[in-house]
């Protein structure tokens, strides 16, 4: 048993455990860092400067060429800031900024919405159509609202892979630029000018009714004149 | 409020204090001086404290690197915040109070199990020329000092080992007497245990 354990409790409600004080303050402390106080010195004095040429009241101030040196170029920096964010409180400025904010979130839920809903424009020679038979009637009149449900999807020819400037290559009779086109069949090309605005519009999931007949390899429908 | 610490710093074997941490008060004119933005004045009424202060941070923290860095960052807080500080008789206490706050802040941003693992073994806590059972002693008891929480680390330092009232040590430490008083009991069994244990090797 210990000499501690055999004593009774020396700290009374707001007393002080002297053993064990005496214990904890023998325990050591490290000395400062060899350069302490210099680097406390340099910080401090790093800190007196802004001080010393902070400008003097009214009643203090003695007319000197230090103080007036000071004066001019403290205040000009604090009397800039306010009025730079007064600036920023014009209702043109924000209204401006609000407007302009506005037309580019406009703008990109529109882009993104637009890729969104709009599959058919991001897969590029996705499914093929069927080949026009006496079975599933010709082409040229297919339901647009109510499609069959086994019918293959018709991939608007949007971007050709192999087609870097516009016009698909080695795909007669597709002179056209691609943007423009349906694919009423693989590698058969027809005019379509609801597409032209594919991206701001609902891409129509069929193909508008060929201009051309089965077969046929030239367009009935003249390219548009630009694009 | 006045502060009374204990006067007996220049005793302790291994400690780096200097003669200046004898008790007592900073020149009124000195305070006043360092009140006004002089550095030089500051820095004397900070020698004047900082026995203490580094002793209190110095146990706390244990790493001296660590205990240097948390001094000087509250020597400069306390540079900045003398100007509207008013109550000439509490320096020492609201200096306390700083290097406390200081040392809270830095135990927060510290991984905290590393520090423990970093303070299992205090560097100096068996060393010197002290009896080999002494020594061990001291290690027990610094490792069971740096397993408390700091808040009452603090408690169990500021009253036993600096001596301070409870009325002092409860504002250096912005809790309530009673406060303190709870935070006392458990840092003193615990402490008590590991010197129970030093005192049977």
């Amino acid at each position: 048993m210990s000499n501690y354990e055999q004593q009774p409790d020396q700290t009374e409600v707001y007393g002080r455990d002297e053993r064990l004080g005496d214990a904890l303050f023998r325990l050591p402390v490290s000395e400062d860092g060899a350069h302490f106080w210099a680097e406390l010195s340099a910080r401090l004095a790093e800190l007196q400067e802004p001080r010393s040429s902070m400008p003097l009241s009214q009643e203090d101030s003695v007319p000197s060429p230090s103080v007036s040196r000071s004066v001019s170029i403290e205040p000009a920096s604090l009397e800039e800031h306010p009025r730079r964010r007064a600036r920023w409180r014009n209702p043109t400025m924000i209204g401006a900024a609000a407007a302009l904010t506005a037309v580019v979130a406009v703008a990109g839920a529109v882009g993104t919405a637009g890729d969104a809903r709009d599959p058919v424009v991001r897969d590029v020679k996705v499914g093929t159509q069927p080949t026009p038979t006496p079975e599933t009637g010709p082409l040229l009149t297919p339901n647009p609202t109510t499609p069959p449900a086994s019918a293959p999807r018709t991939t608007v020819q949007r971007r050709y892979p192999d087609c870097p400037e516009g016009e698909p290559q080695g795909s007669e009779p597709c002179t056209f630029p691609c943007y423009q086109l349906g694919m009423a069949a693989p590698g058969r090309c027809v005019y379509d000018p609801t597409l032209i605005n594919a991206t701001t519009t609902t891409t129509p999931q069929y193909p508008a009714p060929p201009t051309t007949a089965p077969g046929s390899s030239s367009p009935a429908v003249p390219p548009p004149a630009a694009n | 409020m006045r502060l009374t610490p204990r006067d007996r710093h220049e005793e302790a074997p291994v400690t780096a204090v200097t003669s200046s941490s004898r008790a007592g008060e900073v020149a009124t004119e000195v305070v006043l001086s360092a009140r006004a933005g002089d550095a030089a004045a500051f820095t004397a009424v900070v020698r004047h404290y900082h026995p203490r202060l580094r002793a209190l941070a110095s146990r706390l923290l244990w790493d001296r690197m660590a205990v240097d860095d948390v001094l000087q960052n509250a020597y400069v807080k306390a540079f900045l915040a003398l100007a509207d500080f008013r109550d000439d008789a509490a320096l020492g206490t609201w200096l306390y109070q700083i290097t406390y706050r200081a040392c809270v802040d830095y135990h927060r941003r510290e991984d905290r199990y590393r520090r423990l693992n970093r303070w299992r073994e205090p560097a100096g806590a068996g060393r010197g020329a002290d009896p080999a059972d002494a020594a061990t002693a001291r290690a027990d008891l610094a490792r069971a000092l740096m397993a408390l929480p700091l808040d009452q680390r603090a408690a169990v330092l500021l009253v036993d080992a600096e001596g301070l009232d409870y009325q002092t040590a409860a504002s250096i430490l912005g809790v309530a007497p009673k406060t303190l008083s709870s935070r006392l009991s458990r840092a003193r069994a615990a402490l008590r245990a590991a010197l129970t244990e030093g005192d049977i090797r």
